[in-house]
């Protein structure tokens, strides 16, 4: 047992004691409850793997024997070699009630613990041993450990980290960070900042060193070795639960000597200060001397104030050195916990090549599975995020992309399918891709299943392109599989796929090669917390456009902005680009037009660019995001909000929303100009607001209304939609449901808790037509939910009329 | 203290009234005097369950309390910074307290005070308010914390006629017991109420 810098392994124990017993409990009392259910077991072999491994690093041979035997129960259990009899429940309860024992004590009672339990360990322990009741009479003494258990958590790394001697002082120390340490498991990549590394480099000089142990042993403390502080803790946060995380050892390393280094920087400060005082006080009473009677006062005080200069040139040198030293060390620890947000790939991919292999074999097809970019740093939030959609696609790819052998085979090609999954960092994104060389996707097939389906009308269907026909997939309950099987083919799964991107703030694209295989790709951010972003000054206050997002910024001098049809356009790469004011699309007060060059941000996709014109660009940061107020509901063209390193805060842009802002006042927004110069003459028509995402289906809808006399007003999602609701005045709202940035479902709720909007009648148009869907719809607040091929018969329009009556009126 | 001489005469009554004025007008000794000092200085015992603890603002030109317990903090201004089409006259934008986003809300507005045309030196931010409804309001001078007997305070006249009125919820006498000099004494909740109300 040790107790090294500052935190003992047992604490770390403790905790994951705490944990697993708590799971031990809970499912073994659902197991009591229902003994078929099997699936509940595996969380509990788990947690007793756990447990032993956890003891056998503190070395406390007791637990381990328990927790060894209370595993091999579990694992027979499961094998259906052993049948779980109540009474096993209550001897697995007994075992896990002493090691929940265990995990409360006092390092220090730990030999008396030891001693007094160690006969009724022994004797469950031999309890356990002895099948109860089971098919496979000998069966758990020989039951071999599971495979597939799960490896000791990352927390026993860091204990085992704690287990080495502390850092030697001062002068070796931070070398070592960057020389590399003996390999904790699966080494993490470092942080993704270069400078990192180096700024452990420099060091303090000798005067300072005897204070760098103690304050790099005792000022950090592990957040995994810290127990969740339950009950009588600070009254702040009562709801939530506070969230222990799993960090990486090497990562903690390197902060707590960075956080060591800042902490004797930052007490050097204090003998600057002294001396600062003292000649504070040497000036005082040079003037009191040359004040004073006496003639020499005048020579005598020259010389003081050479040496006062002198020392204070000095303290200027030294001033500056601390400050870059600091400063260095403030950006590297700042690098480092943004570090330790980072989890290699691969953990959250350990268990696919064994779902692979093991849906490969019963599906009769050969599969050689990948998976690349394996150190790849993705944020631990994404990374969990992740699992489940992975597990999708791939289970897609091998049900519908892969061949059977003998028709690869056949199509010369190898038998052997290739399966991949790959990450990797592009452009500012996190790009994940999961791939075949299968028989690829057939559009023509899916544009059948949408008339079969009654999707669309086959007109309509004709004109749908190639990507909007793969959107189908990734419709509930849409699939092009003939024949349902276990594994997919039921349509469920791809649309949890663009369910998670969408909330991530991510694109999904399908690319596929009829013959040749398909790919599906995920862009999503790299961090949910911090971006990359542009930093520009808006109405004279910080804003920031994610670099993701940002096309380019350019500087367009003012006698190249030219009025076009009453536009202001510039050219850019043989493009006109419309222009937009930032601060009139964020209704901020027109900041004054400084300088000859325009400081224009360029957004949108190639071909469809727009400017903003911004006060001035001030620089790249990256920023770390902070979630706007809740207090403040959603809030137009803002995303979220930041700190700059000033301190000062800034708003990060919602760049497509501002987007498809612009673009309404560009574009669209010439319609709605237009109507109300025109509505002032005439009687006034009532007014209609679609939601719709596709351009097709939008289209479809607009011309339909509009024949019927209506006006029409449309937008892309729901955010926009929200956006184009304020201006007031609409007498119906179709929406879509599956829409980017805000779905149909919140849309319309979000409506209906607005005191303005809550009487507006609302109908849904969906391709999702089963009845949960349907309850959905009219649970958030809609009047009327309607499948999308109610457009070819008069379901619609007669849904419009019952709804709000004739155009005029 | 020396004994009082007693007597029963006219002569010896005056003899008396003279002995006695002798020994009150005699000049005290040091340690005497300071006994008596201490004694005369000290505070009259008071529960301090009769007091509450007011914070003493002034605000667009007039003076106002506020519940010490709703303070959380004080602090130098900060920059604010405005949030696109949702600011008003009241919620103000956002500001970094401590690493901390907090939403700001003039309280000139909120109180329909004319607002400061330039900020004074000794504006101050306060932290009020905690958890879910914090909220950082400016005040253009902080007087101090005050320790207020319950009696001086009394309920406001029930009409309403201005904003503040209707967040006030005592007003504060003055020492003198005197009507001129009152001090209105903001209520915690009307006032979070009305911040509330400026997110629209």
């Amino acid at each position: 047992m040790s107790d090294l810098g500052g935190f003992s392994l047992f604490e770390l124990f403790k905790a994951e004691a705490e944990t697993h017993c708590g799971t031990l409990n809970e499912g073994l009392l659902r197991l009591e409850g229902n003994p078929a259910d099997l699936s509940a077991i595996e969380p509990l072999m788990r947690a007793a793997h756990s447990l032993k491994g956890a003891a056998r690093i503190i070395g406390v041979d007791l637990a381990v024997r328990l927790a060894h035997a209370m595993e091999d129960c579990l694992v027979a259990v499961q094998k259906g070699q052993e049948v779980l009899v109540p009474a096993r429940i209550d001897q697995l309860l007994q075992g896990t009630d002493l090691l929940t024992k265990l995990g409360q004590i006092a390092e220090a009672e730990l030999p008396a613990f030891t001693e007094r339990n160690s006969p009724a360990v022994d004797a469950l322990v031999e309890t356990l041993r002895v099948p109860a009741g089971g098919a496979g009479s000998t069966a758990p003494a020989v039951a071999p450990p599971k495979p597939a258990a799960a490896p000791t958590p990352p927390e026993s790394t860091v204990a085992a980290k704690g287990a080495e001697p502390p850092p030697p002082p001062a002068t070796d120390a931070p070398t070592q960070a960057s020389s590399g340490e003996p390999a904790v498991d699966r080494a993490p990549p470092t942080a993704p900042v270069p400078s990192a590394p180096r700024v452990a480099a420099p060091k303090p000089s000798a005067a300072a060193s005897p204070k760098a142990p103690p304050v790099a042993a005792r000022a950090p403390k592990p957040p995994a070795a810290e127990p969740a502080p339950r009950g009588a803790g600070h009254a702040a946060a009562p709801a939530t639960e506070v969230k222990t995380l799993r960090v990486n050892a090497e990562n903690l390393d390197r902060m707590m000597r960075l956080a060591g280094e800042m902490m004797i920087e930052s007490r050097r400060f204090q003998t600057l200060r002294e001396s600062v005082r003292r000649l504070k006080l040497e000036l005082e009473s040079l003037e009191d001397e040359i004040d004073g009677p006496r003639a020499s006062g005048v020579a005598s005080a020259r010389d003081s104030l050479a040496a006062i200069r002198r020392t204070l040139a000095g303290h200027a040198g030294d001033l500056e050195n601390m400050f870059r030293r600091t400063e260095e060390a403030a950006t590297a620890l700042y690098h480092e916990v943004l570090g330790s947000r980072m989890r290699p790939f691969a953990d959250g991919t350990a268990g696919l090549p064994r779902m692979v292999r093991d849906l490969a074999k019963s599906l009769g097809k050969k599969v050689r599975f990948e998976v690349l970019g394996g150190t790849v740093p993705v944020d631990r939030d994404i990374l969990a995020k992740l699992e489940a959609p992975l597990n999708h696609m791939l289970r897609n790819c091998l049900d519908h992309g892969v061949e059977m052998p003998q028709d690869r085979a056949a199509a010369g090609k190898d038998e052997t399918a290739r399966v991949f999954v790959e990450a990797r960092h592009h452009a500012g994104m996190l790009l994940v891709r999961v791939g075949d060389d299968g028989r690829g996707i057939d559009p023509e097939r899916i544009r059948r299943k949408v008339v079969e389906k009654g999707l669309q009308n086959e007109t309509l269907a004709a004109g749908l392109s190639t990507a909007e026909l793969l959107d189908f997939l990734f419709l509930p309950g849409f699939s092009t599989a003939s024949k349902v099987t276990e594994i997919s083919g039921r349509g469920v799964g791809l649309d949890v796929v663009q369910t998670m991107v969408q909330e991530t703030g991510g694109s999904l694209k399908v690319e596929t090669d009829l013959g040749h295989g398909s790919t599906f790709s995920m862009r999503l951010p790299i961090t949910l917390s911090v971006i990359r972003a542009a930093v520009v000054d808006i109405g004279g206050e910080p804003y920031a456009f994610p670099l993701s997002r940002l096309e380019r910024v350019v500087k367009v001098p003012r006698g190249e902005i030219r009025p076009i049809e009453g536009r202001q356009k510039f050219e850019l790469d043989g493009v006109s680009v419309g222009l937009v004011q930032a601060t009139a699309v964020l209704e901020l007060p027109a900041g004054a037009a400084a300088g000859d060059v325009a400081s224009v941000m360029v957004v949108g996709q190639t071909g469809e660019w727009l400017g903003l014109v911004v006060d001035r660009f001030l620089g790249e940061e990256d920023l770390v995001v902070r979630p706007l107020d809740p207090r403040l509901g959603r809030v137009p063209h803002v995303a979220s909000a930041a700190l700059l390193e000033d301190g000062r805060p800034l708003l990060v842009v919602d760049v497509d929303d501002l987007t498809a802002s612009v673009r309404q006042l560009l574009g669209e927004g010439r319609l709605r100009g237009a109507r109300s110069a025109e509505g002032a003459g005439k009687r006034r028509r009532k007014r209609i607001l679609v939601v719709e995402d596709s351009i097709t289906v939008r289209e479809v809808e607009r011309q339909l209304l509009a024949r019927m006399g209506y006006e029409v007003d449309v937008a892309v999602d729901g955010v926009d939609g929200w956006n184009v609701l304020q201006a007031g005045g609409y007498d119906l709202i179709v929406s879509d449901v599956d829409m980017p940035r805000m779905n149909g479902i919140d849309f319309v709720r979000t409506l209906r808790r607005d005191e303005r909007f809550r009487k507006i009648p609302v109908i849904i148009v969906s391709y999702k037509d089963r009845e949960e869907d349907r309850l959905r719809g009219m649970e958030a607040g809609a009047n009327a939910y309607l499948t999308k091929g109610s457009f070819h018969d008069r379901s619609f329009a007669t849904m419009v009329t019952d709804l709000i009556g004739p155009s005029e009126g | 203290m020396s004994e009082l001489p007693v007597g029963s005469s006219d002569g010896e009554v005056r003899r008396g009234a003279d002995s006695m004025r002798a020994l009150l007008e005699r000049p005290l000794g040091a340690s005497e005097l300071a006994r008596q000092t201490a004694e005369v200085a000290r505070p009259l015992k008071q529960d301090e369950s009769d007091r509450v603890s007011v914070l003493l603002v002034e605000c667009g030109g007039e003076r106002f309390g506020l519940p010490g317990s709703l303070v959380r903090r004080v602090t130098a201004p900060v920059p604010i910074h405005r949030i696109p089409h949702r600011s008003n006259a009241v919620l103000r934008g956002l500001c970094n307290l401590g690493g901390h986003l907090s939403l700001v809300a003039s309280l000139e507005a909120l109180l329909d005070l004319p607002a400061a045309t330039q900020p004074g030196a000794e504006r101050r931010m306060l932290l009020v308010g905690d958890g879910a409804e914090q909220w950082v309001i400016e005040v253009d001078r902080v007087l101090g914390v005050a320790r207020i007997e319950t009696s001086r305070l009394v309920d406001p006249p029930s009409t309403v006629r201005a904003a503040k009125d209707h967040l006030t919820e005592r007003l504060i006498l003055p020492t003198d017991g005197s009507s001129e000099g009152r001090v209105a004494l903001v209520s915690s909740e009307r006032l979070l109420a009305g911040l509330r109300r400026s997110l629209g």
